[in-house]
């Protein structure tokens, strides 16, 4: 965790020029999270550990993401949502990808997912054995949430519980 | 450097509208996307790019396993890597597997025309 939030800080800061107030940890279990529009997740696999990370913006936020990644873009309006919802992705895949080169893996490949969305807000409630752990980073435009799940055999596709 | 004729590979429609506009003002043609490793695999040699841009993490079939079976089938393709993997592991991984260059997301475009350039310099143009 440690890592992927050091790289959301440095990617928002060198690359979207993005002032960061703020990064605040927290490895303790949280017994419920909340994830908003829009949320992305993937999966990560780190030497024999597999997890679940979600990011979950502020709308000013992934606004002004938007705005900095689409910048001599073209779109249609038709194209607007998908391409809003891509920089979600866009972020997460980016930021996990550049983080893998410091996470601890015994030299093992590290893996991800292709990210997914959660198109409308969603709480999650610690249940089974499941684990939320996680952190923020503090930006001068809202925040970004950033959660680590397991164990992902529990989840789904939509991180809905399997068993409901 | 002269035009060249470009398939883009990436699941990201984000990082596909870049790369094609990008690449376009470079003044490359783009003659195919695709958003897995298998659509790319399946229609190279319908359009027999110049150069391929693939991204390593996509449904279906991964960038590095797609980068093999082209390159088996036709050890002439010029493939670079447009990913976000910065360990050290899968940038080895896509080297064994025969990518010519590695560009790490995200990129400006000149960092793109600078890597181009040193794939066409280094294993010349296809054709």
């Amino acid at each position: 965790m440690t890592a992927i939030i050091n790289w959301t800080a440095i990617i928002f800061e060198q690359h979207i020029m993005l002032k960061i107030i703020n990064t605040v940890f927290h490895f303790e279990d949280l017994n419920a999270i909340d994830l908003k529009y829009p949320t992305a997740f993937l999966k990560l696999t780190v030497a024999d550990q597999k997890f679940i990370i979600a990011f979950t913006f502020d709308s000013q936020l992934i606004q002004h993401l938007h705005n900095a990644l689409t910048e001599g873009i073209d779109y249609s309006d038709e194209e607007l949502q998908n391409i809003f919802e891509a920089v979600a992705a866009d972020m997460l895949n980016i930021i996990i990808g550049n983080a893998t080169v410091d996470m601890p893996n015994n030299y093992a490949k590290v893996e991800i997912t292709p990210p997914r969305l959660i198109k409308h807000h969603q709480r999650l409630l610690r249940k089974n054995q499941a684990n939320f752990f996680g952190g923020e980073v503090i930006t001068s435009l809202g925040n970004l949430s950033v959660f680590g799940i397991e164990p992902v055999a529990l989840f789904n596709e939509q991180l809905d519980y399997i068993d409901n | 450097m002269h035009s060249l004729s470009i398939m883009i590979v990436d699941d990201s429609t984000l990082t596909m509208k870049q790369l094609n506009q990008f690449l376009r003002e470079l003044g490359h043609r783009i003659v195919f996307t695709a958003q897995t490793g298998k659509e790319a695999l399946d229609n190279y040699s319908i359009y027999n790019p110049d150069l391929v841009t693939m991204d390593i993490t996509m449904p279906d079939m991964d960038g590095i396993t797609a980068t093999t079976k082209i390159l088996e089938k036709f050890p002439e393709a010029r493939i670079i890597m447009v990913t976000s993997h910065r360990q050290e592991q899968s940038v080895l991984e896509a080297i064994k597997a025969g990518a010519k260059g590695y560009i790490i997301k995200p990129f400006q475009k000149d960092k793109l025309r600078e890597t181009i350039e040193k794939v066409i310099q280094k294993f010349g143009n296809k054709r």
